[in-house]
């Protein structure tokens, strides 16, 4: 095992390293340039914008640039923002703790909607309720959950102009003037962009329980257990839903990734002060080491995710073995 | 069965709320007309009334803005939301007058003395300013912050904006700044004056820029002190500076709430989170008839948006103004006003909205009104022939095809070009409408020059001499690389003339108007209304051509409404 997770954690270095040239390359190919928006200012000269990317070595072949860039990165220095000036990291760190609770807070919506909701319409099908949860599930899935946001914000601002209750935040990460941290408050504008942000994962949670537990209940050990007796409540959780819950725990480090890296569109829609938000505005600035620097995060992130999910696959199915 | 119930009971619910927030808002009776104010100073109708009873102190204004600022020192920024919040806590030395339009003193006293030759502008300081740790402010803070600004080290943006100016700030006295201007009489140096000012004694030892301070300043001189700034979610500043130039504000606070949707920053108006809101004219009767705003529209005098389509004068046939003059005869502005800005926008002839104090009048100016059978007539004239199936041949008899381009997302950018392609037409010409990524257009159209037409607007800035750059030769912001040897000359006149007196510099300014307006290397459209809805608590001050918040320390919250 320790073998594996060395020779794992080994290969994720020329992964990393293949994905930083493919970053670097991108953004750098990509037409225009960080300062040269600013020749949109008649207040801004050609020679302004000249003297700038001298200074930010803007100016030199892009191989060199990225050698500068990749060596700096060895001696842990990811750069500064070509606008602040303020370290990448400063930068990043700053927003990372609010993109991993919505990220945690998307996942375990995931979990505690989609495994129930799942199970439910496995252990009933071709119910009512399945049927329903089959028809919700597949327009969820269909419907564009960004723009399913932006509905659910107009709605509740109209009903509040109608009604004069609020019911829930629909912007920003803490009500403005309330001095120090207020738990209640903070979870209450949590809800909505975590709700919105963990919609593909519970649909999929969802989806995949539901077919996970049709198949374990169609097991001989299922109708063994049954035959000897055992109340359908122990059956249902001590042998359907432990083996059917294996998929879902390996895919949930993937989901994880993902939702975090989703969160470039609804921290947008909600204002959530996270990465996401940062990411999107370097990207349209073309300010690359904070781009680079969020996506070089990002990618870590995906890597090791991967990494997780097929340790853990060996952990939840004795089946598994690593050599 | 019971089951079933709940279940009918739980979907009329949702639905009811559904519903409640899905119909029309309630509005209140009578809803107050909104405040259209033309582009002159002087507003035709009075404000919007608001239930005050006269200015209150105390309260917190809470505004919205599509972008976060980059940081709060002046020296290395540019972008509009850092002048925001820079606004905020940092005094200015100059302002522009809201009711006259001219460049007055903030910090500086009344207007500058010049000496006999006009090589020299001096200022006076008002005596008694204070830092907010109570250290004065004196010329030797405005000296430092020249320097800085001149730094090679320091990276300033707007450099060149200030040393085409000054070849040297020094100071005489302790309240006395004497300017060396690099052109002798040059008529902009009032303009430029406003160097940005930072605290000496803060700011000598730091590295200009990297430090603590730029995020969070602890010595202010503006209308607040700094509070907090949570990036990319809100940035205050409170509490009111007492010893602010203009008098201590009646608002306690200020809060720009950054919010990048337009459909969030509406709602966020509707819950009442935020105490104004830009809404799109197709959103403007609603938002202004809800029970607690107040709307208020106005032309801008200074940084007026305005729209056009630009040529690529490389292509030889776009090089020839016939066929630029056809064209903006074959284009209908007005239908174009009525129909993307719902009739929120005025027509433009020339490089300055009427609302600039150097305008040349309307009917001084070429206006090549809508006339198709006059712009086909133009081109027949100029060896432009239609060929048997109605397609206009350049002069080697092939057809004319040309590529107009806008960038992607921008829907009124893509309605201006989709409804020129069909006036285009109309005259034989065939035209593909081409949407760019945002960076890919910018590269095509300011660094490449690579394009028959393209769709952008510029901001009005206060003083004329600011469109230079935009209309001279080889200038960074000639896109379309427009040249004209008189109104080079013009602009360098304008500049210098003697006295630099306004009347006498707009003449110079309306024939440089007359003669880009007889060119036509744009298709001058239109420039917008400003829609701002601003909620009935917030005491906003007469509207003028610089809108209703121009002497903030005189804006204040009056009262709580319908909540």
């Amino acid at each position: 095992m320790t073998r594996y997770l060395v020779r794992r954690l080994l290969q994720t270095i020329p992964v990393l390293f293949v994905i930083s040239i493919m970053q670097f390359g991108l953004f750098i190919s990509a037409p225009g340039g960080p300062l040269k928006a600013y020749l949109m200012d008649p207040n801004i000269s050609k020679e302004d914008v000249a003297r700038l990317e001298h200074q930010y070595g803007l100016d030199q072949p892009v191989p060199i640039q990225y050698l500068n860039w990749m060596g700096n990165i060895l001696r842990g220095d990811f750069g500064r923002s070509y606008f602040t000036h303020r370290p990448v990291m400063e930068s990043i760190f700053e927003r990372l703790p609010a993109t991993v609770e919505l990220g945690l807070a998307a996942t375990l919506i995931s979990y505690l909607i989609g495994i129930p909701l799942g199970v439910y319409a496995g252990l009933h099908r071709g119910g009512t309720i399945d049927h329903l949860i089959r028809f919700f599930t597949s327009i969820l899935n269909a419907v564009p959950h960004w723009w399913l946001g932006l509905i659910i914000i107009i709605l509740i601002a109209n009903f509040k102009v109608r009604t004069g209750i609020q019911i829930l935040p629909i912007a920003g990460i803490k009500t403005l003037g309330k001095e120090g941290f207020d738990l209640i408050d903070y979870l209450r504008h949590l809800i909505l962009p975590a709700l919105m942000l963990g919609t593909g994962g519970w649909v999929t949670f969802g989806r995949y329980m539901r077919s996970e537990t049709l198949e374990v209940l169609g097991q001989d050990y299922v109708r063994t257990a049954r035959a000897k007796g055992l109340a359908e409540r122990v059956v249902t959780f001590r042998h359907v839903l432990r083996n059917a819950l294996i998929p879902v725990v390996t895919i949930s480090a993937g989901i994880f990734v993902g939702l975090v890296s989703g969160a470039v569109i609804y921290e947008n829609i909600f204002s959530w002060p996270g990465m996401g938000r940062l990411l999107f505005d370097a990207t349209l600035k073309k300010d690359y080491p904070i781009a680079i620097g969020v996506l070089f995060i990002f990618s870590i992130l995906a890597v090791l995710g991967r990494l997780v999910s097929d340790i853990t696959y060996g952990w939840v199915d004795p089946r598994i073995r690593y050599d | 069965m019971r089951k079933t119930l709940t279940m009918a009971l739980g979907l009329v619910v949702i639905l009811s709320l559904v519903l409640a927030a899905c119909g029309p808002a309630p509005t209140s009776t009578p809803v107050p007309p909104p405040t259209t104010v033309p582009a002159t100073a002087v507003p035709t109708k009075p404000p919007a009334p608001t239930p005050t009873t006269g200015p209150v102190r105390g309260g917190m204004y809470i505004d919205a803005s599509f972008a976060d600022a980059v940081s709060l020192q002046p020296l290395i920024t540019n972008d509009s939301a850092s002048s925001n919040y820079q606004g905020l806590v940092w005094a200015p030395l100059t302002r522009i007058d809201p009711k006259t339009l001219d460049i007055v003193g903030v910090m500086y006293e009344g207007s500058p003395t010049f000496s006999a030759d006009g090589s020299k502008m001096t200022w006076k300081l008002r005596q008694g300013l204070k830092w907010s740790d109570g250290k004065p402010i004196t010329s030797a803070d405005i000296v430092f912050s020249w320097q800085k600004l001149i730094d090679e080290k320091v990276k300033v943006l707007v450099r060149s904006f200030y040393t085409n100016a000054y070849s040297d700030i020094k100071a005489i006295d302790d309240y006395t700044v004497e300017y060396t201007l690099k052109t002798a009489g040059y008529c902009p140096a009032v303009n430029n004056s406003a160097i940005p000012v930072l605290p000496k004694h803060i700011f000598e030892n730091l590295d200009i820029n990297q430090n603590d301070v730029n995020m969070k300043p602890t010595v202010t001189s503006g209308y607040f002190q700094f509070k907090e700034w949570t990036k990319d979610d809100h940035f205050t500043a409170s509490p009111a500076y007492a010893g602010f130039v203009r008098g201590q504000p009646l608002l306690d606070g200020y809060t720009y709430r950054i919010v990048k949707d337009n459909t969030v920053q509406t709602a966020l108006f509707k819950t009442q989170e935020v105490d104004v809101a830009y809404p799109d004219p197709v959103d403007w009767d609603e938002m202004s008839k809800l029970p607690f705003a107040n709307p208020v529209a106005y032309y801008s005098a200074v940084g007026a948006p305005w729209t056009y389509i630009g040529y690529g004068m490389r292509n030889p046939l776009l090089a020839d103004k016939v066929v630029r003059q056809a064209i903006s005869t074959a284009i209908n502005k007005q239908e174009m006003i009525d129909k993307i800005r719902l009739g929120h926008a005025k027509p433009i002839y020339s490089i300055l909205p009427s609302s600039s104090w150097a305008a040349a009048d309307v009917k001084d100016l070429p206006q090549f009104s809508f006339d198709p059978a006059k712009a086909k007539k133009m081109l027949d004239d100029a060896g432009y022939k239609l060929s048997a199936d109605g397609k206009r041949l350049d002069k080697s008899g092939k057809p004319i095809k040309l590529g107009l381009y806008f960038n992607a997302g921008n829907k009124q950018r893509e309605q201006i070009a989709v409804i020129a392609q069909q006036y285009l037409k109309d005259i034989g010409i065939e035209t593909t409408v081409e949407a760019v990524e945002w960076n890919a257009y910018l590269d095509r159209v300011m660094n490449k020059h690579d394009m028959d037409m393209y769709v952008l607007g510029w901001t009005g800035g206060g003083d004329p001499s600011s469109t230079k750059p935009l209309w001279t030769t080889g200038q960074s912001q000639n896109y379309s690389e427009y040249s004209n040897a008189e109104v080079d000359k013009l602009y360098v006149q304008a500049e210098t003339v003697p006295g630099c007196k306004q009347a006498d510099r707009k003449a110079v300014y309306v024939k440089i108007q007359q003669l880009i307006a007889e060119d036509a290397p744009y298709v001058f459209l239109y420039t917008n209304e400003n829609l701002n809805v601003y909620n009935k608590r917030v005491g906003v001050l007469p509207a003028t051509g610089l809108g209703v918040m121009y002497d903030l320390e005189k804006v204040s919250i009056t009262a709580q409404v319908t909540k």
